[in-house]
């Protein structure tokens, strides 16, 4: 088994609340993971440390067995690792395809002297608007390129955002509950698309509330309770862990 | 040597109170309604020309030109909230700035035409009067504008502490989705704040006259400092407006009296540019978005 | 062969301005326009930092006199000619803005603008007080032109008139906005406005914003630079008075009413913005007042310039790609 991505004993303290505490983790090369658990978990803070957008307290991050930190985002892209988000952040007042082209800033890789004067420049930047084109004939949004992401519904948004992810040619994917919001064939959607990707050989750290999905696709699942990992295992045994029911429902109660 | 350390630390403090005045009605609009006033020096100009006139009209009555002049320029401030920030609320800090931009050289080019470049000075006859204590002085106007400065910022505190409005403006900071569900309105609460903030500038302005001179492009120098005076106590924070207006006023006494006198306006700038080089969200930063 | 009606219409506004000077009896008009031209290129400078890339720069005419100053003190102290010390100007320029940019790269919104005002206002002072270097409030007289241009002993170009000056000056222009333009229409342009759109989101789609903004900066200190060095040959005397906030105002009132974001926007704005003190004249008092109250209006109003406005009553093709099937 190659593990990909390796955390371990990752720590996040806001003040004197701990966000996620100990967590270890490991994603094996080419598998489906969910990251699940109650809101407020530590979920979205784990990809947010993983990606380099907050700093951790504690603990290692390994990516193909290169260590993480002292990385900055856009060098974490530069390795191989791309991530959508849960409250979507497209660039709203750029094209979709603005959009996606821009992600392939480091397969284009522009320096302001090719800018000018080569011509290969030109011809790289026409591949990538095909390219661009392509990613969003993927996700079923290409009649709408021309149009300013701002005007795009909430679904069509969460599509962008795969789209862009995509765009940065990664080996890792983080999604960040990519169907929250969306209705069941929406969903289904997704879910093609998702396994058309795991299928293409990209590692995927899913991150979603919607348990059908969630046991539909994932081989593997991690549950997370305030911040600590409370269980592990394939999709089975963590329906049926007590622990897990009770993470839930406990927190229903409450 | 210590007499005049003291000395100038209390010049500072003269000074450091008028900062904080102007510093509080822009931190204020900040906190509460996350805007971000560029004219608010203006406020200040137009509050020291308004109490140089009704100073004049009133035929020497210091107190009366004062209290005019912060009422006028408080309706001034509500002008400011009705005209250039309500039609932009929402939409982020970089239209608003623009805005208060346009306003700012509009209304200190409108000063320069109407008062003419020459400034002006504003006899009180209380400069003329001085205190001295253990070698240290002090002119009448400028105990007066200690004790006037102090008093302003505890009527302030305890207008935000202990009325209804207070409290409201304190929700709004906190959070304003949550404040206007509660029933609050919002629109209000911005003209109040600017309201206060146009009060607050104008006695700065109506204190300053004396002591200083007035002419038409002091809004804009003093307008700088007030920002570094915000951004150093921590943008929204009202103890830290004063605490840093008070700070800023003693540095560049101390600075004018004991390195140079010429580059005194320059000690702001570089406070400035060395705090947000060290700490780029300011000292206290944006989690000290609150009041009191 | 059939010309894309876009080229046609370049050509012919190019063809126009050629023969413009031809058409001019009156040496002041075309002195204005050769001020528009200045304008135009410090308009498009600060539109790339304010407008693409959403960063306020209230110390653009900080860009200006240095380059002016430095291009001044080249040819007058060190002996350089003219056509050396105008690109040298332009580079010193970027120095200063790359020593400005590094600083400025944590702040954003209100603070970037007090910091870089506070630059812009920080420069003025240095040129009234360094006095051995600058000569203080009197400022430098006499600058002199650029050399005559000269080819086997006959003078092809000289710069007596203002019609040489004139087309150095659209030369200028020329280069600088076509390199604005296909910088903003290249990957790098698409990094500016995500900057502006979301810098945190833009580093997580593989953005080094560090490098992009101080390229950004840069790029404008050089135009602006480039924008003060002609300025200084032309007008052959610099001061302190030339370079303060209100030339910094009056440039962003030409970028934010011209269109912010657009690469038209300053050009109209430049223009309009020279044009209309001298049509003004009786109310030139008001000058500054006027700008600020249209700045103030612009951005409630009309946010997106005038050129803007424009843009979307006509179907103009603008620099997206409107056409992505068109690749042959």
């Amino acid at each position: 088994m190659t593990s990909i991505l390796n955390v371990e004993g990752l720590t996040k303290h806001f003040g004197g609340l701990a966000a996620v505490e100990d967590f270890d983790l490991y994603v094996k090369k080419g598998e489906i993971l969910s990251l699940i658990g109650p809101n407020g978990a530590g979920k979205t803070t784990t990809f947010n440390l993983i990606t380099r957008l907050e700093l951790p307290t504690r603990g290692r991050i390994t990516f193909k067995g290169e260590s993480l930190t002292e990385l900055r985002p856009h060098e974490i892209v530069e390795r191989g690792i791309a991530r959508t988000f849960q409250m979507t952040r497209v660039f709203r007042k750029m094209t979709l395809l603005e959009n996606v082209a821009v992600a392939q800033h480091l397969t284009i890789r522009p320096n302001l002297w090719s800018t000018l004067v080569s011509p290969s420049e030109r011809k790289r930047e026409k591949e990538g608007r095909k390219k661009a084109e392509e990613m969003l004939q993927f996700v079923n949004l290409f009649p709408k390129r021309n149009e300013l992401a701002a005007n795009l519904s909430l679904g069509e948004q969460k599509r962008l955002e795969l789209a862009i992810a995509l765009s940065m040619d990664p080996e890792l994917l983080l999604l960040d509950e990519p169907v929250a919001g969306m209705n069941p064939k929406e969903t289904e959607e997704i879910i093609d698309l998702i396994r058309i990707i795991r299928e293409k050989g990209i590692t995927v750290l899913l991150i979603e509330h919607d348990m059908k999905m969630v046991m539909g696709i994932s081989e593997r699942i991690i549950v997370l309770n305030y911040g600590r990992k409370i269980a592990e295992g394939l999709p089975e045994e963590v329906s049926q862990n007590p622990i897990v029911l009770e993470a839930y429902l406990g927190r229903r109660h409450q | 040597m210590i007499t005049e350390v003291a000395q100038q630390a209390l010049n500072g403090l003269v000074m450091g109170g008028v900062y904080a005045l102007i510093a509080l009605g822009l931190t204020l609009i900040f906190g509460i309604l996350d805007q971000v006033n560029f004219a608010h020096g203006e406020l200040y100009m137009i509050g020291a020309y308004a109490t140089l006139y009704f100073f004049e009209f009133s035929g020497g009555n210091y107190t009366f030109a004062l209290i005019f002049a912060m009422v006028a320029v408080a309706f001034l401030g509500l002008f400011y909230e009705w005209l250039l920030f309500r039609p932009l609320r929402g939409m982020g800090h970089f239209p608003a700035i623009i805005s208060s931009l346009g306003a700012s050289i509009f209304l200190w080019n409108l000063a320069l035409l109407v008062f003419g470049s020459t400034p002006r000075q504003m006899r009180t006859g209380l400069s003329e009067i001085t205190l001295s204590f253990l070698g240290i002085s002090l002119t009448v106007q400028r105990l007066l504008v200690l004790l006037i400065t102090l008093g302003l910022i505890i009527g302030l505190y305890l207008m935000i502490m202990k009325t209804r409005m207070g409290k409201a403006m304190r929700a709004t900071a906190q959070d304003p989705e949550v404040a206007a569900l509660l029933g609050i309105n919002i629109n209000r609460i911005a003209e109040v704040t600017f309201m206060i903030g146009g009060a607050l500038a104008a006695a700065a302005g109506a204190l300053i006259g004396p002591i200083f001179l007035i002419y038409p492009a002091m809004g804009l120098t003093a307008c700088l400092k007030a920002f570094v005076v915000v951004i150093l106590g921590g943008l929204g924070n009202v103890p830290g407006a004063v605490i840093a207006g008070f700070a800023l006023g003693v540095i560049e006494s101390l600075g004018a009296g004991f390195i140079s006198s010429a580059y005194k306006d320059v000690f702001a700038f570089l406070v400035l540019i060395l705090v947000l080089w060290a700490r780029p969200e300011g000292i206290l930063g944006k989690t000290a978005k609150k009041i009191g | 062969m059939r010309l894309p009606l876009k080229i046609l219409v370049n050509l012919l506004i190019l063809v126009g301005l050629i023969y413009l000077p031809w058409t001019i009896k009156n040496p002041y008009f075309l002195h204005i326009i050769i001020v528009s031209g200045i304008f135009v290129l410090l308009a498009s400078s600060l539109n790339l930092i304010t407008g693409y890339t959403g960063r306020l720069n209230l110390g653009h005419a900080a860009f200006y006199g240095i380059g002016a100053y430095s291009s001044t003190l080249l040819v007058m102290r060190l002996g350089i000619s003219v056509w050396l010390a105008m690109p040298m100007a332009g580079l010193i320029t970027v120095f200063f803005g790359v020593l400005i940019g590094i600083p400025c790269l944590k702040l954003k919104g209100s603070y970037l603008a007090i910091t870089t005002l506070a630059f812009g206002e920080i420069t003025r002072l240095a040129m009234i007080n360094l006095v051995p270097l600058t000569n203080g409030p009197l400022g430098i007289r006499g600058i002199p032109g650029p050399p005559p241009i000269i080819f086997w002993n006959s003078t092809l170009v000289s710069f007596e008139s203002k019609t040489s000056y004139y087309y150095l000056l659209l030369a200028l222009c020329l280069v600088c906005l076509l390199i604005v333009r296909r910088l903003l229409n290249s990957q790098i342009g698409k990094t500016f406005l995500a900057i502006r759109e979301d810098e945190v989101r833009a580093g997580t789609v593989g953005i080094d914003t560090t490098q992009i903004k101080i390229m950004n900066f840069a790029l404008a200190a050089f135009f602006a630079g480039i924008a003060g060095s002609f300025y200084a040959h032309y007008v052959r005397f610099v001061s302190p008075d030339s370079f303060t906030l209100n030339e910094t105002f009056t440039i962003l009132t030409m970028v934010v009413v011209g269109g912010l974001g657009t690469f038209y926007g300053p050009i109209a704005g430049g223009v309009i913005f020279t044009f209309l003190p001298e049509f003004l004249r009786a109310i030139a008092e008001y000058r500054m007042m006027i700008y600020g109250l249209m700045m103030s209006v612009a951005i409630i109003f009309m946010p997106e310039g005038i050129v803007g406005i424009l843009q979307s009553w006509i179907p103009w093709r603008s620099q997206k790609d409107s056409k992505p099937e068109s690749t042959q």
